[in-house]
């Protein structure tokens, strides 16, 4: 998901820098990367890197004005109820999908009033307003409290300029699911036609309403959630 | 207003009509398939805000509230479905309101019933449309600095302004641009939602 909004925001004119905690060799080559997409390796839980990064970044480009926090991991098979699932997993799916995307704020805000105002998106899920298949609760409480960090950014900075939203993403076809899909082909008919749209998501959805929030023309659209999910979460079954 | 719209780039028909008359839409309809073929985007924008408390509203007004702001909006999805049908893409996006679905406004019982109303009717429409790939969304304003506001005088709006985390009122084209990207290829995926364009002023547990 991430590559691809890199890419809408590159064809859309920005610079953009693209960060995973992977070396550049393990990311798949399909996501091509090009002259205006940059790309780092960073950990966005070591608040300190971020830290160096971003003030490395508006050293070297000028001033930040948007900010995707795309980073996020599912612990399929390992996350699964609070009781019985293992601790760990609860620390490091935390730790990533809102610790991280915390500190990446956090590092980032005051970059963003000294630029005069900017936009901040963050991908949450449709699990984060509703509950996970599963269930999953370490994933679906760290989307919920996405969505809650960013309700409470909007709020403290819209004043300064500095607007966030979230995106809310069903079913969608990425590479961090794909080989679930491809072990159970059935699985990815299921999701398909549990969505009203009958097909699934794919990432070019995510990065379309992704570049839409960070826009000006969604210039008085703050602390909202955008749900990409073709209609997943309307109906009770 | 059809030469206005023209005159901007667009190619426009305006169209006389009532929108609490299934007669009217019969009629639009008609013209839409002949003219036009099909559709591909059905707005529904028209509403009306008449203040009365619980109290001193009569029947009659609260009728002619949700006929105008609910009943038509039942009815022009219901007439022009065989011409969004028609479309790869058909789309319906409506105008709802943040006052009905998510807040409460003394004086617009009636009319935050009719918009809590239209998204209810959105969720169902969403998926009753679905597998003819039609997606029906809404758009929710906040507080929109369109004439009627206008009339409300500086002080007022002043302290409205006041009580917007991004600290200005919402032009009509904050609402225009919502309605072109949920009309878009951009938003194939969006249905059953709205589309919240208030500033941020829905966040706050207490108004500052």
């Amino acid at each position: 998901m991430g590559a691809a909004i890199a890419a809408q925001l590159a064809r859309a004119g920005a610079e953009v820098v693209a960060v995973d905690v992977k070396k550049i060799q393990e990311i798949p080559s399909n996501v091509g990367f090009n002259e205006r997409i940059h790309y780092q390796r960073l950990d966005i839980t070591d608040e300190p890197a971020v830290e160096r990064l971003l003030g490395d970044l508006v050293a070297d480009f000028g001033d930040l004005n948007y900010v995707v926090n795309a980073a996020g991991i599912c612990w399929f098979g390992r996350d699964g109820s609070i009781v019985t699932s293992e601790r760990e997993v609860w620390n490091q799916v935390l730790a990533i999908n809102l610790t991280g995307a915390m500190v990446v704020c956090r590092s980032a805000i005051p970059h963003l009033l000294v630029a005069g105002g900017g936009a901040l998106v963050h991908l949450a899920s449709v699990a984060g307003l509703r509950t996970s298949d599963g269930p999953m609760d370490a994933y679906q409480v760290s989307k919920a409290g996405l969505i809650s960090l960013s309700r409470g950014i909007a709020l403290s900075y819209g004043p300064s300029g500095i607007r966030s939203n979230t995106i809310c993403p069903g079913a969608i076809l990425t590479p961090m699911i794909q080989p679930l899909y491809d072990d159970e082909p059935a699985r990815a008919v299921r999701m398909a036609e549990r969505t009203p749209l009958r097909r699934l998501g794919t990432v070019d959805d995510v990065a379309a309403a992704t570049c839409f929030l960070l826009s000006d023309e969604a210039s008085f659209i703050t602390g909202t959630d955008l749900l990409v999910d073709g209609g997943w979460t309307l109906a009770l079954a | 207003m059809a030469s206005e719209l023209t005159t901007r780039g667009g190619d426009c028909q305006y169209l006389l009509a009532d929108v609490r008359s299934a007669a009217d839409f019969a009629r639009l309809a008609t013209y839409v398939g002949s003219a036009l073929g099909g559709l591909d985007l059905l707005v529904h924008n028209a509403g009306i805000y008449p203040t009365s408390t619980i109290e001193e509203m009569s029947e009659e007004d609260w009728d002619l509230v949700h006929d105008t702001n609910l009943k038509s909006t039942f009815l022009a999805v219901k007439a022009l479905l065989p011409e969004l049908k028609k479309s790869s893409a058909g789309r319906v996006v409506l105008i709802s309101s943040i006052t009905g679905p998510i807040t409460g406004f003394s004086g617009l019982s009636h009319y935050a019933a009719s918009k809590a109303g239209m998204n209810g009717f959105m969720r169902t429409a969403a998926l009753e449309l679905a597998p003819h790939r039609i997606t029906v969304n809404a758009v929710e304003p906040g507080s929109i600095a369109t004439e009627s506001l206008n009339e409300l005088g500086e002080e007022a709006i002043a302290k409205m302004v006041n009580l917007i985390p991004v600290h200005r009122l919402g032009e009509p084209r904050d609402i225009g641009n919502a309605v072109v990207f949920l009309g878009s290829d951009l938003a194939s995926f969006v249905t059953g939602r709205s589309i919240v364009v208030d500033g941020g002023q829905t966040i706050p547990e207490i108004p500052e």
